[in-house]
Formats: C-alpha cells, structure tokens, sequence
C-alpha cells in the first residue's frame, strides 16, 4: 500500500517538473510553424492574460472551480482575426501552452495541489484545442449558412459548445473528487456548470468583438455585465452552504437533547452521500439525499413529550413525525418523503422489490444501520456489514449494501483493498 | 366608491394620459427607424420586459433589476442612429413595462396605469435629454476615438441619474396622493439605488455606442445578463427556502405546545413593528427576523420532565434548562450566517455575570444593543399578554407598565415606547382587554427568567 501511494506521488511531481519544460517548448515549437502574423509581445501579453485569469477562480452550480482564464481563451480568435484571412489555429495553441507554462509557475509558487494543476492544464489545454479547431473549421459552413453580420457570433456558439462538451467529457475521465465516484454522476456534475461555462465564454467574446470598435473600453462592457454572473452565482453558492449549516445544526438537537448518538447524523449523511455518487444518483437527488439523511433523526425531537414517552412508539411514527416537521416547508417535500420512507422494507415476504420505496430512502436506511452497529452495538467494520448481508432478504437493499461494501473497500476499511482474505 | 379608490382613480387616468399624450408627441416627430432598427428595439424591450418581470427582491427593499440599463442602452442606441428617435424608442419601452406578474394575478387595475403612465412619461423625456445632448455628433464608424465613448457614455449615466429621479418623483407623488403621508418604504432606499443606475447608465451609454458599431455584441450581452439573472433569481428562491425552512420547523414544534403556539410568529412580527417605527434599515430588520425565529430554538433540547413541568423549577431544574439551552445556540452558531442573529437572541444575559455553562460558539456582552433590547421587549410583550401553563395573560397597558418598572436593561423605554406608538397606528390590541392596570400590578411580578421565557 505505502510504496503504491509514495509511487503515485512520485509520478505527480515528475510530470509537474516535466510540464513547464514541455508546455514552454510546444509554445516555441507552434509559434514557429504558425504563419506568424502576430508579434511577439503581443503573444506575450495575451499568454500572460491567461495565466492571471487562471489564478481567478470562478463559482459554479456543481462548487468544482473554474477559473477566468475560460473567458481569456474565448476573446483570443477574435483578437487574433483579421478580416481577409482565416484564423491561425497554431499561433493561438503557442499562446496559450505559454499561458499554461506560465500559470505552472504561479500555481506552485502559491502552493497549488500538483495534481490539481496538472490535470486542469490538460483540461484546458485539451478542450481549447477543440475550440481553436471548430472555430476554424466551421467558419466556411457558417459563412454559407447564416447572413451576414451574424456569423461571428454563430462561429463562435458552434465553438464553444463543442468545447464544453469536450470539457464534460475531460472532466468525467480526470475527476479530482473522492474515488469511487460514478461516471454518470460526474459528468451531470459537469453539465450542470453550462451557464457559468456560458457567462464566461460570452463575456470573453464580448470584449473580443468590441476591443476593435471601442477600444479598451471594451474592457468594461465585458466585465461589468460579467460582475454581475460572478456576484449572482456567488451568492447562491453562499446561501446553498448556510442552507446546508443551517440543516446540519438542526439536526445536532435531538442529538444534545440525549435522544440520538452524537454525531450519527452527520456520519450517516456522509456515507450515504458516498453511496449515492457511488451508484451514480443524479446530482438534484444527492443533495436532496444529503438533507434527508442529516434529518433522518429529527423525529425524535418530539421524544421530550411526557406523552409520546407514556404511550409508547415505533421506529416508524418517529419517522412519520421527522417528515411532518420537515414537510413544513414546500422545498423540502421530496426530503420529508424520503424521511418518511425511511424504514420501509424494499421487499415484503413472498413479494417481488417494492418499487414504491424511493431509492434515498433505502440508502439512507443502510447508512444508518451500518453506523449504528459500529457505535451502539460496537461492532467491527466485518460484522456490521455481514448484520447487513443478512438483513438484506427483507430490510436492506443488496445493491446498496453492495455499494456500502465497495465504498468502505476503497477506504481501506476492512483492511489492504486488494488482498481482502 | 370610497375615497381612497375614487384618488386610485384619479392618479390612474391623469398618469395614464399623460403616457398616452407622451406616446403621441413622440410618434408626430418621427418614426422609430430604419426597419432593421425596429427589430433591435424589439430585441431590447423583450429583454426589459424579462427583467422587469422577473426582478429579483435582494434583501428585501432593493428590487434589482439591470432594466434601467437596458432602457437607456435602447436611447442612446436610437440617438446615435441616424434617423433613430429615442424618445419614441424609450417611452414604447416604458409602455411594454406596464404590468408585472403580481399586477396580473391580483388582478390590479390602479398600478399598471399609473406605471404605464409614469414609466412612458419618464422614458419620452429622458429620451428627449439625451437625443438634445447627442444631437449633432458625427456618424459612428469602427474604430470609435476614446473621447467621444467616454462623452456617449457620461451622458448615458447623466440621463440615467435623471430615470431615476423622474420614476422616485413620480411613485412618490402617487403614493403621497393615494396613500397620505404613510411612509413609502419600498422605495425609501432609493437614494441608495442612484449610485447603482449612475453605474448602469454609463454602461448603458458603452453599449449604445458599441451597438452602432458592432451588432453582434448584442446577443452576448444579452446572453450574460439573463445568465446572472437567472442565478439570482435562483439565489433568491434558495434564500427563502432557507428561511420558510426553519420558519417551518420552528412551527411544527411550537403547535406541539398549546402554550406557545405561535409565539415565535407573533415575536417577530413584534420586532419588525419596532423596527420599522425606530427606523431600521432593511438588513437590520432582516437580523432581527432570524433572530426572533431562533430565539426560542434552544427549548427544544430540554429534557421531557422539565418541559412539562407544572409549577416553578427548582435551581438544578433551571441550571439543566440553561445548559440544553446553551448547546443548541452553539450548534446554531456553528452556521456563519447565524452567528450574528444568535449572538443577537441569546448573547445578552440580564442576571449578571455567568457561570461556565460550556457555551464557547457566540459572544456574549455586558450591555444590550439595541437590536437584542427590541428583541427582548418583543419576547417579553407577546409573554405577558398570552396564556401560560402556569398563569394567565396580562392586558397591554400592564404589560407595559410591568415592563417600564423592571430595571433589566433590556426593556429601553424608548423601545417600549415604539412597540406603544406602532399599535397604536395599527390600531391592534393584545392580551384579554378588560385588566385593568392596577388589577394586574397585583398579580404575581413575572418570573425572574427576564426577557428570555
């Protein structure tokens, strides 16, 4: 295990000292083959545009970052035309390989993860690439198609949306989230940020076509409209985390009320949402999972009734009174079911699975199972899960008991992943 | 027809005309422009109508909307123009703006004219301003020389400080005819505002100019801006998510006690009641909303037996419901945006010095702020004149009085005052009205548990 790890570190930083080297020499090695219609230090400048757009990150709907340098890159074909000849796609490539060797240097020199720069220089590099191309390549079928004064701007939509689907698919292939991630929920991940990716690209453009006419004027009307994205996308990333703290202190009453193990909530949330992006759930429903599961105890708030304690009550009306709390709020209705149906059997004696039980709902039930054996019954990591083999003829689902079972492999829980007796 | 409706009336039909009269001067000068101009225009107005229709409440008061921007990106596009008439272009822009989503499901008649009207009237003469101030440039050809965008684009921000100052002027005087003197708090922070659409109207004028030149920036502009506005509109529907959430959760377990139904609703109607007589700023009443809703969170956590407990709670009884109560504000001071509004319910102890209950997560102060004084006089009032387990309710002016004769610095006198003055206004009683002031001075003084119940 320990020479595997130091191995793959030690590959990571040798392809980070390999980068700068290389990317600087692929710069070089265009710019000469390019027709070399553009000076010197103007490259330099857009190069080093790039590489301090790359520094400014930029809030998405899925929270994986990403940077300024996207609006950068979409101005430079605009900048880079003239109106009688066609766009040099190697000149633009040397550009910006010499904004990645440069963006290199200032990543590490902040103390940037290597493999975070690593593998979002490839990202970008890659995808850029594909937007160079198209914009080359679809400009005659658009000049035949559209009239003019519009073409522009329709190379440039063609462009752009291969290159965010170029990117969807990068991003699935390099995730840099926990392992054991589905590829389905990574790139629904990834689709999600299309407006983001959009307000980016657009604003880039913006300034590429207006720089001939105003100026540098140009600069405000692309940023300020831009500002306004940022500022918007910001505050609903703010609110969505309050949202989450806010539902997660919550759920910590019942807990310091003394009618749940403290900390069960937030580590059945944990392994349910890994489970989840495990079995590759839609992103919509893994945040919505994530709330149901920190509340999954919150009917026990009601525990400090003399009545409900006199009279008695099951597994199921604490459920039952959760999910009236949480149904309160018209947002929340799919978490309140999830909560209801929360000890639902998946299948009944002498029936087939019931397809009623929502899939949350049954991956929440084992969470909490497999943390309860581990911290009431005390158990080891092996027993708590053969307790959910055997429950799965009725009460666990096997698929989500099997996917428990890889998430907690993979964590190394039961021991060296690969040499399990 | 009372009154009121027949001045509805009134305001209505002269605003109203007033457009109609502005639509028609403006038409007699000149058409709009050139076809192909006619099809921006419409580019335009659908993009106004989208965000005036779609406008976004940030923080409550300030409505932002970028469709001033729009508005006179449209003027100064159509002064620039040859043959363009901005007066035209920006008054049928106000007209478009007539009606809002709310004016269509309550059915409004009385809104959509005067707006039709003020919007119209306000557009044709900022439309003239700028078409005087362009007047005479020579025709616009790529590339454009610095000074002449930054002089289009300082008239765009000087006919943009005059959109707004026209529209206040205009709202005002509706609201003063219609409403009397009441005050107009939706539009109270517009002074604040006029920095924003200053910003706007410059880039207004940028973009008025760019568009003479280079048509194709106009898709991506509009691209961008529908793209922020859609995140804030989704940032907004979070935000009151966030907000209905506790809200509701805070419900459900109050109606599990006859006692205390409704209370924290009612204490948070109380503190913005105060609020709005002393005067708070929309950020200050949003605090102090939170804070009322949170306020009562910490009973939650305390054990059965002494929640239901009949009679007064021995020493150790309240000592264990002090420190439950505790735990449960620090886990809400674990949420950053909570902090301030816990450290605002919970961070003022009136019985002097405490003892080490284990709370870490919020401050806590020596003297109250003003904010936790409008809280604890909310909390103290809605406790005096409902029922408890163990007592009866107290009339208002009892309450009252009780209040101005505890020493705790919590119950300011001037703050008590505004909660006197506001229900006074609204004309609302609570408590059972017969006890008179005497009757319950007799009763037995309230708990010494203070401000927080």
């Amino acid at each position: 295990m320990r020479w595997q790890r130091a191995d793959a570190a030690a590959w990571v930083w040798l392809l980070s000292a390999a980068f700068p080297v290389s990317a600087g020499w692929a710069a070089w090695a265009l710019y000469t083959t390019s027709r070399r219609e553009a000076d010197l230090p103007v490259l330099a400048v857009a190069a080093l545009a790039l590489a301090l757009g790359g520094l400014v990150a930029v809030p998405t709907r899925s929270g994986q970052r990403m940077s300024a340098s996207f609006g950068v890159a979409s101005a430079l074909p605009f900048v880079f035309r003239t109106d009688d000849t066609a766009l040099d796609v190697r000149a633009l490539l040397a550009v910006y390989a010499g904004g990645l060797a440069l963006l290199w240097v200032l990543r590490t020199a902040r103390g940037d993860d290597q493999r975070h720069v690593l593998v979002l220089s490839l990202r970008s590099f890659v995808g850029f690439a594909a937007f160079a191309w198209l914009f080359e390549t679809a400009e005659p079928y658009v000049r035949a198609v559209i009239p003019s004064g519009w073409q522009l701007v329709s190379i440039l939509a063609v462009a752009a949306i291969g290159w965010f689907l170029v990117d969807v698919v990068l991003s699935t292939l390099l995730y840099l989230g926990p392992r054991r991630t589905s590829s389905r929920y990574r790139m629904l991940s990834a689709f999600k940020d299309f407006d983001a990716f959009a307000a980016l690209v657009g604003s880039g453009a913006l300034f590429g076509l207006a720089f001939p006419a105003i100026g540098w004027w140009a600069l405000a009307v692309a940023v300020l409209p831009y500002a306004f994205a940022h500022g918007a996308f910001r505050r609903f990333l703010e609110t969505k985390a309050t949202y989450g703290q806010t539902i997660r202190a919550l759920s910590q009453i019942p807990e310091i009320a003394g009618f749940s193990q403290p900390g069960h909530a937030d580590r059945t949330a944990e392994l349910a949402v890994a489970i989840a992006k495990e079995l590759g759930l839609r992103p919509a429903v893994v945040d919505e999972l994530e709330y149901a599961a920190q509340m999954h105890d919150i009917g026990r708030i009601t525990l400090n009734e003399p009545s409900i304690i006199r009279m008695g009550y099951t597994d199921e009306q604490l459920a039952q009174w959760g999910s009236e709390i949480i149904g309160e709020t018209p947002y929340l209705s799919k978490v309140a079911t999830y909560v209801r149906r929360q000890y639902d059997s998946y299948r009944k004696p002498g029936e087939e699975r019931d397809p009623d039980v929502p899939l949350p709902s049954r991956i929440i039930r084992v969470a909490s199972a497999y943390d309860r054996a581990i911290r009431e019954d005390e158990l080891t990591p092996l027993e708590a899960m053969e307790r959910l083999h055997q429950g799965s003829v009725y009460d666990f689902d096997p698929m989500v008991v099997a996917s428990l079972r890889r998430v907690l492999e993979s964590r190394g829980v039961f021991g060296h992943p690969s040499r399990v007796p | 027809m009372n009154r009121r409706n027949r001045k509805k009336f009134l305001v209505g039909s002269v605003y109203a005309s007033a457009g109609v009269v502005t639509l028609v001067v403006a038409w007699i000068v000149g058409p709009l422009g050139p076809p192909r101009a006619v099809l921006i225009w419409l580019l335009f107005a659908v993009a106004f109508m989208v965000l005036e229709w779609r406008s976004v409440e940030v923080n409550d008061r300030l409505l932002q909307s970028p469709g001033n921007m729009v508005a006179l990106t449209a003027g100064v596009y159509f002064a620039l123009l040859p043959d363009g008439n901005p007066m035209l272009a920006m008054a049928l822009m106000g007209a478009v703006g007539l009606f809002g989503p709310g004016d269509i499901s309550e059915r409004r008649v009385f809104q959509p004219a005067a707006n039709f009207g003020q919007l119209t009237v306000t557009g044709g003469a900022v439309g003239l301003v700028v078409h005087l101030l362009l007047r005479g440039l020579p025709p616009s050809s790529s590339p454009v020389p610095f000074g002449l965008v930054l002089g289009v684009a300082i008239v765009g921000a000087v006919a943009a400080l005059a959109y707004s100052l026209l529209n206040f002027a205009f709202v005002r005087l509706a609201v003063r005819i219609v409403y009397g003197t009441r005050s107009i708090l939706p539009w109270s922070s517009m002074g604040r505002l006029a920095s924003a659409h200053v910003l706007m109207g410059f880039l207004g004028g940028l973009l008025g100019q760019l568009l003479i030149v280079e048509e194709q920036v106009l898709p991506l502009i509009l691209l961008v801006y529908v793209i922020g506005h859609l995140a804030l509109s989704s940032y907004s529907q979070l935000r009151e998510a966030h907000e209905s959430s506790l809200r509701g959760f805070v419900k459900t377990l109050e109606a599990r006690d006859l006692y205390t139904r409704g209370h924290t609703e009612r204490v948070a109607y109380f503190c913005q009641l105060i609020g709005e007589e002393l005067g708070f700023t929309g950020t200050q009443l949003e605090r102090i909303r939170w804070a009322a809703l949170i306020h009562d969170l910490g009973k939650l956590a305390v054990p059965a037996e002494v929640i239901g407990k009949r009679g007064r709670l021995d020493s150790d009884e309240f000592r264990r419901l002090r420190i439950q109560a505790h735990r449960v504000e620090d886990a809400l001071a674990e949420v950053d945006f909570l902090r301030p509004m816990v450290e605002l319910a919970s961070g003022f102890h009136p019985h002097g010095p405490r003892e080490d209950y284990g709370q870490k997560g919020h401050r806590h102060v020596r003297q109250p702020t003003l904010e936790m004084k409008v809280l604890g006089v909310a909390d103290a009032f809605d406790a005096m004149t409902s029922s408890r387990r163990y007592r009866m309710s107290m009339g208002q002016e009892a309450a009252f009085a009780e209040m101005r004769a505890d020493p705790s610095p919590l119950f300011d006198d001037d703050v008590i005052a505004a909660l006197e003055r506001a229900l006074d206004r609204i004309g609302q009683r609570y408590g059972p009205a017969q006890i008179a002031v005497e009757e319950a001075e007799e009763k037995r003084p309230l708990a010494e548990q203070g401000a927080s119940e």
